[in-house]
């Protein structure tokens, strides 16, 4: 049984550019957790992964972000992720000319791992998570499908280990296959390692996948109501209008609906 | 002598160089050893190659070439005539050199790689290789040519290579030139490709405190395809500067230019190319792109792309870019928790590995491999 860990956010504001988009965040996720956080489009749930995975561009104005005693908010990206955390991102990026296990063997690097079986851990994972093998050695994510790139996101999460992993609306551009997988590969983390998690998404078909301890409800830069896994399915029915937001976001099978970015 | 004040040599080194240091080398050299790790992957994954080798221009004498390959000492005159215009350099080495002219025929084994070894070391002089590669009908073949220094020489290239392609012919042929810091290039490249020839080119350039190469390929009968490439790193003071021409003088051809080049410190990287299609060169496809990373503030890339097109039924593109290193692509594989200065690594390795399927010669790879880690040295040193 590993360590259990705390991710503390406290009082979180962060602003992109003139405006403020995160108006006081508190949330703590301990070890072996799923929380997920639900909105409406525009409610800042995307700037709140990449505010605590710390990409340039956001300016935090206040409070802290801690994983265990460590203020994330004073380190740069890369120590963040050496520090145990892990962003999958909704549109992961293409690397020309670098390979799944040249990126994870310089993250091996940097955090002096022994890498001597990260080849093998590789295509382990590669194929418990239906990722194809000859998708390995080629560039990261160039010409990759939806899914092949969500999936490859899980094998870099599923060999780096981290100890808290934030999903960013891991289910768009996701078919139904692929979701299974990916949730099921989430879900024994969180059994066998103990990962803790924080689910964002739009839609409440994840959760049916990926069941949540606890949910989060967010809207304009707040999180306005937390519950268990049964306020996902009362927003599966009344969407977000009582919360002042008149949209139907919330219903089930919404990829197809899935919002540009 | 040109200036940057000519079009041509404009964004050019030219001005700079003191020809009055160079006598021309006319002379006799003590063997020696190729030493080059920039070209060494070529022959570890080709140990069956056909080394030929040359020695400041001047052909080893005891060479025997087999079957399908035949070797002369003098330079085609019609061939020689489309390329001594090109410059006054060029015709200095019409005027010069010791030319070399291989044919490779149809009893040419295809699986062997010829590899032409151009070592140079004469000292304070200037050197004039040239070589012309004829690839008879029909005839499918693999040429290296790798053009080398020991790191302390101190000479002036002007190395001129030409490749006429008959009929049907299909040609891979990869450059290396891994010159020391204290020699200067001027070279010409040229290809003239007749009825359904195939060109797959590759140049990697490495050294020279003045590196020029003007690259030329004719589409010269209906239906060829010529595909130009290169990779090339600038590191401290170096000018690495690229012309090229595609020129389609045939109809239905196909001509396909990929230069990717990477500054860092006060490097210059230079680029400037045109697509010139010609009356009657009906149904071309022209494509030419051209993508510069520059890595510190103190490097420079400018890239000139241009086109001529005097026929209506044709498909050109061009494209080029100068930037830093992407943003976004740094900060995905920063948030892996990899450290910024190995990402940049990374990212700049990966932008010349992505070339390496554009040559079907082994050993590719790792030169791409070894001028990215040799040139990232020297920019962190």
């Amino acid at each position: 049984m590993s360590q259990a860990h705390v991710l503390r956010i406290e009082n979180l504001h962060a602003n992109v550019g003139p405006k403020e988009i995160l108006r006081g965040i508190d949330l703590e996720l301990k070890s072996g957790e799923v929380h997920a956080i639900m909105g409406p489009n525009g409610s800042g749930k995307s700037t709140l992964s990449h505010v605590l995975m710390g990409k340039p561009g956001y300016e935090v104005t206040a409070g802290s972000i801690h994983l265990d005693g460590t203020d994330l908010l004073s380190l740069p990206a890369w120590e963040r992720a050496q520090a145990g955390l892990f962003l999958v991102s909704q549109y992961p990026i293409e690397v020309p000319g670098v390979s799944l296990e040249e990126a994870l063997n310089a993250a091996f690097e940097t955090r002096s791992r022994d890498a001597s079986d990260l080849h093998k851990n590789i295509l382990n994972e590669a194929n418990r998570l239906g990722f194809p093998l000859e998708l390995l050695a080629r560039s990261l994510n160039v010409d990759f499908s939806g899914g092949e790139k969500k999936r490859n996101e899980m094998v870099q999460l599923a060999v780096l280990k981290p100890k808290f992993a934030v999903l960013d609306e891991i289910d768009s551009g996701l078919d139904i296959d692929a979701l299974r997988d990916v949730s099921k590969r989430v879900e024994e983390a969180t059994n066998d390692d103990q990962l803790g998690v924080l689910a964002i998404t739009h839609y409440s078909r994840l959760l049916k996948e990926l069941r949540p301890d606890q949910v989060h409800v967010m809207v304009r830069g707040e999180i306005v109501a937390t519950a268990g896994p049964e306020l996902a399915s009362q927003l599966e029915k009344t969407g977000y209008a009582e919360y002042g937001v008149e949209e139907p976001a919330a219903m089930a099978g919404g990829n197809v609906f899935s919002p540009l970015p | 002598m040109p200036t940057s004040a000519i079009e041509e040599w404009r964004y050019s080194d030219i001005d700079d160089l003191d020809l009055s240091r160079y006598s021309v080398f006319g002379g006799t050299s003590a063997p020696a050893e190729l030493d080059s790790a920039l070209a060494s992957p070529i022959l570890e994954a080709n140990p069956n190659a056909l080394i030929i080798k040359t020695q400041n221009g001047i052909i080893d004498p005891s060479f025997a070439p087999p079957k399908g390959i035949s070797l002369e000492a003098t330079d085609p005159e019609d061939i020689s005539h489309d390329f001594s215009a090109a410059d006054v350099f060029s015709y200095i080495n019409v005027l010069l050199a010791n030319p070399v002219t291989i044919t490779i025929g149809a009893d040419h084994d295809a699986s062997r790689p010829v590899v032409v070894i151009r070592y140079l070391d004469a000292r304070e002089a200037a050197v004039f290789p040239n070589l012309c590669l004829k690839l008879e009908t029909n005839v499918k073949a693999q040429v290296v040519e790798i053009l080398a220094s020991p790191p302390d020489a101190d000479l002036l290239a002007i190395p001129i290579t030409k490749i006429f392609q008959e009929d049907d012919s299909e040609l891979d042929y990869l450059l290396v030139q891994d010159l020391g810091p204290g020699c200067v290039m001027i070279g010409h490249q040229a290809s003239r490709l007749m009825s359904k020839a195939k060109l797959r080119s590759m140049s990697i350039v490495g050294g020279g405190s003045y590196s020029r190469l003007f690259t030329t390929s004719t589409i010269a009968g209906p239906g060829a395809d010529s595909n130009l490439n290169a990779a090339y790193f600038g590191s401290r003071r170096q000018v690495l500067d690229f012309r090229t021409l595609q020129e389609h003088s045939a109809r239905n051809g196909r001509s396909e230019l990929y230069f990717k080049g990477a500054g860092a410190n006060e490097s210059h990287l230079v680029y400037s190319g045109l697509i010139k299609v010609d009356k009657g060169a009906i149904s071309t496809d022209a494509f030419q792109t051209n993508k510069n990373l520059v890595l510190s503030e103190g490097a420079r890339a400018d890239s000139v792309p241009n086109l001529d097109i005097q026929e209506n039924d044709v498909r050109c593109s061009h494209a080029s870019a100068v930037g830093p290193i992407d943003e976004d692509q740094q900060y995905y594989l920063e948030s892996r928790g990899i450290r910024p200065e190995i990402v940049q690594r990374l990212i700049v390795a990966g932008f010349f590995a992505e070339m390496a399927d554009r040559s079907e010669i082994a050993g590719v790879k790792n030169i791409l491999t070894e001028l990215s880690a040799r040139k990232w040295k020297e920019f962190q040193s």
